[in-house]
């Protein structure tokens, strides 16, 4: 790609990224900077196409980076469910049957 | 498996709706109603940008759409997926486990994670460029690539 292609997307990206978190509410800042950090871990396609090499170093350093971002991917959107179902219970007291 | 310069189409409109997904993700967070919504499009772009990437990777012929996987590649694929077994394992676990007063610094420590997983990418093209496509025909680094490790920065 050429660099005019690439400043494009970039300048793009900063623009949607400014306006997707401008009026988060307060209380989900934690969730959010949670979700963040695990769509971050898209370089788990990097590290793919890294330990896609058949041998060698490299295949072994994408391999760590594969399982380093994989921690990342689950973990993740892991916690930020068990934030999110918090959330949850504290607006609807009526079904806290199922707590634990 | 250095040959897959140009991917399919599908892949690229693939990878197009993973980051729009991430977007939608970001975009649900931001209020409570829509905020469990949110956490599943972020799993979803994640699920299919792992999808096309490991379906990919195979060699693909030059006048197909999918793959045609030899031994070889279907051993580098378990390889890939026992790493990503280990590493869903321990993600569960920590994710589960941990206190919520610590959560805070819990996705800090995974933050770096990622970091460290970036560190590790780069040397890997680093060492091996022609697996990532930049590298000209003959083998070359591109003559203006700011890859090049000879280069000065211009």
């Amino acid at each position: 790609m050429d660099f005019i292609s690439i400043l494009s997307i970039f300048v793009l990206a900063c623009f949607v990224g400014y306006y997707v978190v401008w009026s988060v509410t307060p209380a989900l800042h934690t969730p959010l900077m949670a979700v963040t950090n695990a769509i971050s871990s898209v370089i788990v396609v990097g590290a793919l196409v890294a330990s896609a090499a058949k041998a060698g170093a490299s295949s072994w350093l994408g391999l760590a980076a594969v399982a380093m971002a994989s921690v990342n991917i689950f973990g993740g959107f892991a916690v930020t469910a068990r934030m999110l179902a918090m959330y949850k219970k504290k607006e609807r007291p009526a079904a806290k049957g199922e707590g634990k | 498996m250095s040959e897959h310069a140009v991917l399919p189409a599908w892949a690229l409109i693939a990878y197009l709706a993973s980051g729009m997904l991430f977007i939608l993700a970001l975009r649900g967070l931001s209020s409570p109603r829509t905020s469990r919504r949110g956490n599943r499009f972020g799993m979803a772009g994640m699920a299919i940008a792992i999808f096309t990437t490991m379906v990919t990777q195979a060699p693909i012929p030059p006048d197909d759409w999918w793959p045609r996987p030899t031994s070889a590649d279907l051993a580098v694929l378990f390889r890939i997926v026992v790493a990503l077994g280990i590493g869903a394992v321990i993600g569960l676990t920590i994710a589960r486990r941990i206190q919520m007063t610590a959560m805070p610094q819990l996705v800090a420590a995974f933050h770096s994670l990622v970091g460290m997983a970036a560190v590790l990418v780069g040397l890997a093209a680093y060492f091996n460029p022609a697996v990532f496509g930049i590298l000209i025909p003959d083998g070359a680094f591109p003559a203006r690539s700011s890859l090049s490790p000879s280069s000065t920065a211009t």
